[in-house]
């Protein structure tokens, strides 16, 4: 009886759990701004994506004698989208490849960040008179360095690259999550359902893990959609100096500095990646702003009590 | 060692460090023990040390000096793993506000099933069996475990940390305040349920609450608490009808007329320079000067009575036993803490 009993329960918790998901991610589309930034964000993702079957012409392709075309709609000639830049590279056609890496960038990076400080931030929180007092110091000192002074050193010791920038960018990136969290991780820890958690006999890790970390998870995942724009931004500067992306890649930051200097000129080369940068930070603020209200449960009406 | 009683706390001290070298002493040598399936109530104002007696025996916290016995092994330095097996699994504690013992995150179903997954007992469709059925043992619908706690009322929270509780069968629970913050209609059947449940269970309570009538209806045996010390402890339907410590006097006296009232005058004393002798001697309508200079031991009075006082049982009641249809609102906190003040005031 009960061995034939075992597998139908287990196959119905392994379905449970994929529901679950599926009801996070179906309250993200109820929500006003995340039925406006999963469109946003799924289109930019498909173009990122599909960019070497979309791009009229080769992006990295050099024409002198079209340089500095205006678009075609403003009179340009040569019948550019949004133009040519000063070395007569289509703009159109760069905008879409220098998608797929500052969309890239800006996940993964504030990804990583996000993961990496919620931990960090977990054990401050937690370990506040130790460990966390030790933590937060050097959050402190890491405030106090500018970023790039720490990356022109960085780079000049592991060498220049957009991984090894990506990386020293997720872990440069901890302080932020650590320092919002831990006030209320060390309030959090002193809530009685936590007391019941250690009366059960929990251990420390399903402590943080399964009880602290999900009442902390709002502020991080504001910052995390914040954030992803913010690397994108950083990318770019640090690509100015070297640091990041190197020619004949590009991504959207390093084609906006690229084209500042000419901005009189060919202000189509600037103004459009700019834009589509706009456009990645929105779309991943109001998913952000979504993902934090679907994690609540506070906030949703009711829920499916099938799913337990 | 018999195995009448199912924990023991024997000369319990519970210190604070404050600031600037002092030192809090929340709990001063409290000794008693819970015996198999009974309910004990610890009755006391604020600050008196009740939750920290608690805290300390269910070992929140650890003593600063005594010991504690549960179910005949010494618990009070235990850690890890053998604490887990020898406390967690056997003593549960349900809290005063079921609001915020539930982790608004977690689903009811999940909230019951952690202290099994935790122990690590069954599967996880035996775990899921178990807490359904627990579910229903307590009076809630087994459709609420993929519920969270927010949708459920205030008296179907406390159902669940209730539930929680008895998860792992338990001998003992701890009781703090459980329902303080539940409307009165709903007190009484949380109250019911818990009298149930050690009825069909042979569970013990700890039982801690300022809900004198509550307390007498409850309770097998009942300790008051004063100041950080045991001042009285002895059968409950006794210690109310004849209380032998006026601290214990004055706390009857509340449930008879308001004539017959007992009011307390002069302030607290503070726990962090606290008076050489009964903690009680600034208030006592019997202080004397032996009682300001020596503190008195707790001694047994009659057949399972203990009290400490120089001069047991000589603050009487008057007027005659009054009965209430409904549990009382808090008595203690304006008759003895507020009235003083208001006298000076006027």
């Amino acid at each position: 009886m009960t061995t034939a009993t075992a597998p139908v329960a287990k196959s119905r918790h392994v379905e449970r759990s994929r529901s679950r998901s599926a009801e996070i991610l179906g309250r993200v589309w109820g929500d006003t701004s995340g039925r406006i930034a999963v469109p946003m964000l799924g289109a930019l993702v498909l173009i990122a994506l599909f960019a070497p079957w979309i791009v009229p012409h080769d992006p990295t392709h050099q024409n002198l004698a079209a340089a500095g075309q205006a678009p075609f709609w403003l009179g340009g000639e040569g019948g550019h989208l949004l133009g040519t830049d000063t070395l007569g590279r289509d703009v159109f056609s760069r905008l879409l490849y220098g998608l797929r890496l500052s969309l890239v960038v800006g996940v993964v990076t504030a990804t990583g960040a996000a993961l990496f400080g919620l931990v960090l931030g977990l054990v401050a929180g937690y370990f506040e008179n130790g460990v966390g007092m030790v933590l937060m110091r050097l959050a402190d000192i890491q405030f106090a360095i500018p970023f790039v002074a720490v990356g022109v050193a960085l780079a000049a010791v592991v060498g220049p690259g957009i991984v090894k920038l990506m990386i020293i960018l997720a872990v440069w990136g901890w302080a932020n999550y650590a320092r919002t969290i831990v006030n209320s991780v060390s309030q959090v820890k002193r809530m009685d359902f936590v007391t019941a958690a250690h009366t059960v006999g929990a251990r420390t890790p399903a402590i943080l893990f399964r009880h602290i970390a999900p009442n902390v998870l709002g502020p991080v995942v504001i910052l995390w959609s914040t954030s992803a724009g913010v690397m994108i931004l950083v990318e770019s500067a640090l690509s100015l100096l070297g640091l990041g992306v190197q020619p004949p890649d590009f991504s959207l930051g390093s084609m906006l500095s690229d084209s500042r200097t000419t901005l009189r000129l060919t202000w189509w080369a600037t103004v459009f990646p700019g834009l589509a940068i706009m456009l990645v930070v929105v779309a991943f603020n109001l998913l952000g702003d979504a993902i934090r209200d679907a994690l609540n449960p506070s906030a949703r009406t009711r829920s499916d009590p099938e799913l337990w | 060692m018999s195995e009448q009683h199912v924990a023991r706390a024997d000369g319990l001290v519970k210190e604070f460090r404050l600031g600037g070298g002092r030192t809090l002493r929340a709990v001063d040598g409290v000794s008693f023990e819970v015996r198999r399936g009974e309910t004990l109530g610890l009755v006391g104002e604020s600050g008196s040390g009740k939750t920290t007696v608690a805290r300390m025996l269910i070992r929140l916290e650890k003593p600063t000096a005594g010991r504690i016995d549960f179910e005949g092994r010494d618990i009070t330095a235990l850690r890890g793993s053998a604490l887990r097996t020898a406390v967690r699994r056997r003593m549960a504690m349900v809290f005063q506000n079921p609001s915020t013992s539930l982790n608004p995150y977690q689903r009811v179903g999940d909230v019951l099933a952690e202290p099994l997954r935790v122990h690590k007992a069954g599967d996880a469709a035996e775990r899921r069996r178990r807490v359904l059925e627990m579910m229903e043992q307590v009076g809630l619908d087994p459709a609420f475990a993929g519920r969270y706690p927010q949708e459920l009322s205030g008296g179907q929270r406390q159902r669940v940390g209730i539930a929680r509780a008895l998860m792992l069968d338990p001998s003992l629970i701890v009781a703090d305040e459980p329902t303080a913050s539940l409307d009165v209609s709903v007190q009484a059947q949380v109250v019911n349920l818990l009298q149930d449940l050690q009825r069909r269970r042979g569970l013990a309570y700890l039982f801690i609450t300022h809900d004198l009538a509550l307390v007498r209806h409850l309770s097998h045996r009942i300790a008051v608490m004063y100041l950080g010390r045991l001042v009285e402890i002895g059968p409950a339907a006794e210690l109310f009808a004849d209380p032998a410590h006026p601290y214990t006097a004055v706390l009857a006296s509340m449930q008879r007329d308001t004539e017959h009232r007992i009011l307390p005058t002069g302030d607290i004393p503070s726990p962090v320079d606290r008076p050489a002798g009964c903690g009680f001697s600034s208030r006592c309508p019997l202080a004397t000067a032996r009682c300001v200079e020596q503190a008195p031991p707790l001694v047994p009075v009659s057949d399972g009575r203990r009290v400490a006082c120089h001069f047991p049982g000589e603050l009487r009641l008057g007027g005659e036993p009054g009965h209430r249809a409904v549990p009382a609102p808090p008595p203690l906190a304006l008759p003895v803490t507020g009235l003083p003040t208001l006298k000076k005031g006027g």
